[in-house]
């Protein structure tokens, strides 16, 4: 039987290197065929956020292409594909009430809403959890 | 004006935003004639180091073709006649020695610090 | 006796630095085993440093020091550079105490 595991995210993209470490956890453990459930809280479901846009960069001298922006909702898409080829499963939830209270309602579609119950049933099925908080005060 | 930045939270979403967004401001400021110079203080010394390199990120199929260089990005800042200022007690305090720094930035000692903020107009600690 | 892996990001300056710290302590002296994983700003301990002193101290005591391979790289710090009692790893070691069913707590 498959290693399942839950992580709990909590910071919103562009804002703390924890989202990056998360990301690579994630991808090893998506490399390893696990099945993975994610529960971005607050800030985080910013993650999935699909109107993330990529820039050129005028102190870089690079124009949008060069820059190639990283865009984390581009990230989970490829988790997910990398996940699946690899015979796991992602099943990422953002949390509904923290995407009303920011504004935020368009994931990308490997992504959906949900809520406290379903970070609860996804830490009671699966074998461990690993809580990455947040360091904003 | 003479503006002097702090910066001590380093490597925060570098690897999101390719690059440091405050060396990025201070960058993009100058550009448009800011008197601005920068210290690094605290973990943020660790800036000042040589060899960082953050290559090699991937993400599934997804690899980052363009990742941070701190580096480049102090040594660019010089290079516009502006000044990287590195305080030394924060350096020893990681273990940096002197001659790991990348040339041209300055050390300055902590019981300095003081006489170098009283030199510019503003101080912003980011 | 539990197996432990506390993650420890924050660098040096910062408050939580020192709290995971006494946390590995106390976690060793009830018994269990401690590793206390460095990941982004804190492997800027990895240097022979007084920085890095407390977390050097902590192997005397038994507990596992590691530090993060990418994070390393990615502030300028070559594994000779580093103090003996700190050993680069693999971020896979983490997916490993997890799926080992470790408790493991991010700091």
């Amino acid at each position: 039987m498959s290693i399942s595991l839950t992580f709990a995210l909590m910071d919103a993209p562009y804002e703390s290197s924890r989202t990056v470490t998360a990301l690579r956890l994630i991808d090893i453990a998506a490399r390893r065929g696990y099945d993975l459930k994610i529960f971005a809280y607050e800030g985080a479901v910013a993650l999935a956020y699909k109107d993330q846009a990529a820039h050129a960069n005028i102190v870089h001298k690079h124009d949008i292409e060069e820059e190639n922006h990283p865009l984390p909702h581009k990230w989970i898409e490829s988790l997910h594909e990398t996940a699946v080829q690899h015979k796991g499963s992602i099943e990422w939830v953002n949390c509904d009430i923290c995407g009303d209270e920011r504004g935020i309602d368009n994931y990308v579609e490997c992504t959906r809403g949900g809520t406290h119950v379903d970070f609860w049933q996804f830490v009671s099925s699966t074998d461990n959890t690993l809580v990455i908080g947040t360091t904003t005060t | 004006m003479k503006v002097l930045s702090i910066i001590s939270t380093p490597w925060r979403a570098t690897l999101e935003e390719q690059d440091d967004t405050i060396i990025w401001l201070m960058h993009a400021i100058a550009d448009v004639g800011a008197e601005v110079d920068v210290i690094l203080y605290g973990d943020a010394a660790g800036y000042g180091a040589k060899g960082l390199d953050a290559r090699g990120l991937t993400f599934g199929q997804t690899s980052q073709s363009n990742p941070p260089d701190i580096n480049r990005d102090l040594i660019n800042f010089l290079k516009r006649g502006r000044k990287v200022f590195i305080c030394e007690k924060s350096l020893s305090h990681l273990g940096i020695h002197k001659d790991s720094v990348l040339p041209g930035l300055e050390l300055v000692s902590k019981d300095k610090l003081v006489q170098l903020f009283d030199r510019y107009d503003k101080v912003w600690h980011w | 006796m539990s197996n432990y892996m506390l993650i420890l990001s924050c660098g040096p300056s910062e408050g939580r630095f020192h709290r995971a710290e006494e946390m590995a302590r106390m976690l060793r002296n009830q018994g269990h085993e401690t590793t206390l994983f460095l990941v982004q700003n804190a492997t800027l301990a990895a240097r022979p440093s007084p920085a890095g002193k407390p977390l050097q101290d902590l192997t005397s005591q038994g507990i596992s020091v590691l530090a993060d391979e990418f994070s390393l790289k990615e502030r300028g710090i070559l594994p000779a550079q580093m103090a003996h009692e700190i050993s680069p790893a693999s971020l896979d070691l983490v997916v490993d105490a997890l799926a080992a069913g470790h408790k493991v707590l991010w700091e």
